[in-house]
This record gives structure tokens, sequence and C-alpha cells, in this order.
């Protein structure tokens, strides 16, 4: 049942034939109810142009691979339902990563990135906690209360929609990691327990954290509704304070992490 | 086929027969998966890897770019036939008239299979893809189809409204392989249930 008709609105664009991108238009049929923006693009792809090139696997919101910008804001392409939108749609890639071709971007750099961050460590003991007599179920058990923290990070699909949407990123180069998803990995780390390093100096010096101004744009556009800014970026921003420049927090922070046996990355 | 190993379903449904759960192929996974992987490390670790000539390597490169050229029969119009034709005709309970005629669909679908190509080039081209995929689809499709016809019994998942009963004679795997272009069946006995497994389970379960 077509029982209206939508002018799609998608970016091509082969950076080895093309000196720049176009928008080109197509018409496309929809279906009352469930329709996404993805199944018109597939319409498209199938029915009009078979060299569109997209990204997508899952069409469940899992896989974070058909990130765009829909009618210029970040979005999954799949979690886009076609009646929440008019009857012009602009589909373009994302416009902070390298274009492959058409919607498709390259995101290695955020790869790369993460696998900076410095890896989730415990203390030497938890490792084998039977030299000391202690059973390992009873050595790695955490709170539940940690357990949930964590947890809302790990929801994380990578789609980078939240790098996508900052303009730190966009705008500046300035070696800023990106906020959402690599401070999120971050926080994920230093949030647990169990982990001894300290990444907040790790993030300011050298991820740029210090660039964020909480303008929680990629909170808004996160598909898995993570609370980036106020649960992972903030919490970030205070422990770099608190160790690098607030000197009364500085010297209690050093003495607990000491204590802790914690280091700083 | 020397070095080749399988887990789960790919390696025939060792435990679940013609009932095919999820969740009884996640034991098998488990199970077989461990078996299988000590079992290839094994074999693998006084084997060299098999040398593979150019001129192999060179054909599947013609014959995977043979698909992109403009003008030919668009792949995704018969994927969309051939998923109808098995929706439709092989779908739950099947019956004899629907599944010749499906198998008659399918065999128009691989004639038209040959014309089919597509656009573009070789970077991120879903088409190709769909090209490539298609022959693959076809070929599982007629094998469905093909034992389904043979199957003249209801048994497991597998339901056919002209033969509703379960049939003692079908206690057998059916096999197909190729010569030429055609597809070739046969069957082969399943072994019988040991005794002690006939205790444990009621008698319509192996008969």
């Amino acid at each position: 049942m077509a029982d209206r008709e939508v002018t799609l609105s998608i970016f091509r664009f082969d950076p080895e034939k093309d000196k720049e991108g176009r928008f080109v238009d197509y018409k496309v049929p929809t279906v009352e109810g469930g329709m996404v923006v993805l199944d018109a693009v597939r319409y498209v792809q199938e029915k009009i142009d078979t060299t569109l090139a997209i990204r997508w696997n899952c069409k469940a919101a899992r896989c974070g691979s058909c990130s765009a910008e829909i009618n210029n804001r970040p979005a999954l392409m799949c979690k886009t339902r076609i009646d929440t939108l008019g009857d012009r749609i602009t589909v373009a890639p994302m416009r902070a990563f390298p274009v492959i071709r058409d919607l498709v971007t390259d995101v290695d750099e955020n790869y790369r990135i993460m696998s900076k961050i410095p890896k989730f460590t415990v203390r030497k003991e938890l490792m084998n906690p039977e030299a000391e007599g202690k059973k390992h179920q009873d050595v790695w058990r955490i709170q539940q209360i940690n357990v949930e923290r964590a947890k809302e990070f790990k929801k994380c699909i990578e789609c980078f929609l939240c790098q996508d949407v900052c303009h730190v990123v966009r705008e500046h180069k300035s070696g800023y990691f990106g906020p959402p998803r690599h401070i999120v990995k971050a926080a994920s780390l230093d949030m647990h327990p169990l982990d001894i390093v300290n990444r907040a100096k790790f993030l300011n010096e050298e991820g740029g954290l210090g660039y964020c101004n909480i303008t929680k744009c990629c909170q808004e556009v996160c598909p898995e509704h993570i609370h980036i800014t106020d649960n992972a970026i903030i919490p970030e921003k205070e422990r770099a304070v608190d160790l690098q420049y607030d000197p009364l927090m500085h010297a209690i922070k050093r003495r607990l992490m000491k204590k802790r046996g914690e280091t700083v990355a | 086929m020397p070095g080749l190993f399988a887990a789960g379903e790919v390696a025939c449904g060792l435990h679940g027969g013609a009932n095919r759960l999820g969740g009884n192929s996640l034991a098998d996974i488990l199970v077989f998966g461990k078996r299988s992987g000590e079992a290839a490390a094994k074999y693998a670790s006084d084997k060299k890897i098999a040398e593979i000539e150019d001129s192999e390597v060179q054909e599947e490169i013609n014959r995977v770019l043979s698909y992109l050229k403009p003008g030919g029969v668009n792949p995704y119009l018969l994927v969309d036939e051939l998923t109808e034709t098995m929706s439709n005709k092989v779908g739950i309970v099947r019956n004899g008239p629907d599944l010749e005629s499906a198998l008659q669909k399918i065999l128009e679908l691989k004639e038209e299979y040959k014309k089919v190509s597509v656009p573009g080039g070789r970077k991120y081209n879903h088409g190709l893809f769909t090209a490539l995929e298609l022959g693959n689809m076809l070929i599982a499709a007629e094998a469905i189809v093909r034992s389904a016809i043979m199957r003249t019994e209801s048994r497991g998942a597998h339901t056919r409204k002209d033969y509703p009963k379960k049939d003692r004679n079908w206690l057998k795997n059916i096999i197909l392989w190729k010569e030429g272009d055609t597809m070739k069946m046969d069957t082969v006995p399943v072994p019988e249930m040991p005794e002690e497994l006939k205790k444990l389970v009621k008698p319509e379960v192996y008969q």
C-alpha cells in the first residue's frame, strides 16, 4: 500500500571520480506504519540505482552501521521513521568523517583513538587471588550500583553519531578525542571499582577534554540514550580538575589514590 | 572432504534431527564446536597451507568482475521473486503441487540469473554482492525444494499436507551433490537409535 510519496534527497559522491558531492532526488512510495529511512534508501538502491553505496547490517539499532545525517540531524537510518518526517527528506553521510562513497564514511580514526585509551588494569593480586588464600569470586565481586553505572556506558553501539555531532571534532581538529564515544569508554573504565588507573589527566592533556563546553548535543543524538555529557564527560572533567588544578583536592586525591594503589595514566 | 570441519546445523543437525530449534543448535554449537575446534587445531598443526594456483585466483576474480556491466537484469528483482516464491510455496505447511511449481519458478530464475549484471565499480557496490549472493540463494532454494518434494512424509519442521503422517521408511537423510550443471540426489539411512537411548524416549520418537 503506497500511501504517499516522499522525495528522498540523497548525497552522492565518489571521491575517485567526482570533485564534489551533490544531492540527487529520488521519489519513493511509502507504507503506512513502521517504515524507516533505511527502508526508503534501500528502495532507491534496489529499484532505482543499484550503485548507491550504503552501510547497514541489522536494521534493529544494534550494529551502529547505518549512521547518517537525516534532515541535517545525525541519526540511525534504521531508527528514524518516515512518518515523523516531512515529504522531503535529505540523507547525507556523517560530515565529521571522510566519505568513502555516497553515504559510507571512513570511521577508522575512531578505532585508532580508542586503542590509545589505557586498558582496564587491576591490582596484581586480583590476577592470582589464590596465592593470598582468597577466592577468585570474592575479590572480583563488585556492588550492583557499580555494575549499573558501567552498564549504561556499555550500551554504546559505536555508531559514532556523538562524534559526528560534536562541534569540537568538526571545527577545531584539536586532537580532541571527541567526547562521546571515547570519553564514555574511558569513563566506563575509570568508574570500575577494581580498575586502578586514573585516566582524567590523560584525557585532559591528550584527549582535549577541556574543549568540551557541555552543549550536550552528543547526549541528544545518542540512539542508546546514554547520558554522555552528564554521566561521563562531566565526571571526567571533575576528576581532571581534582587531580590537576584544585590544590586541596589534589592533595587529598593523591593521598587517596596512593592508599588504593591507583596510578595516573 | 579432508580439512573441512563443521559444527552445529551445517554439520547435519546431529541431535536435533528435523526439529530445528534455536536453543537446540546453541547446545550443538557448544559441544561440537569444541570438538571440531580441537580436532581442526590438531589437524592443522602438522599440515602446510595448501598452495593456490594464480590462475585459479584470476579465474575467480574474472567471475566476480563479470557481473560488473551495465544493462543486465537487476539482481534485486530476482531476489524479490525468489523470496516471494519461497515464502508462499515453500513455507511451514507444504504440498506437492506448490513445491513443483516453486521448483519450476526457481529453474526459470536460474536461467534469468545468467543475464544478471550490475553497473558501478568494485567499491561498496551492494548490487554486486547481491548478484553474487543470488547464485548461492538459488542453489540453496533448489536444494530445499527438491528435498521437500522427495520427502513424502511429515517430520519435524517439514510438514506436508498431502503426507501428514510420519513414515518409518523415511528414517534417512537426503544428500545432494553437483554433477555438471544439474543437482543429483540420493538418500542415506540414519543409524538406528542405541538401545539405552530408546529406553529414555517414547517409541514414536524413533519410529
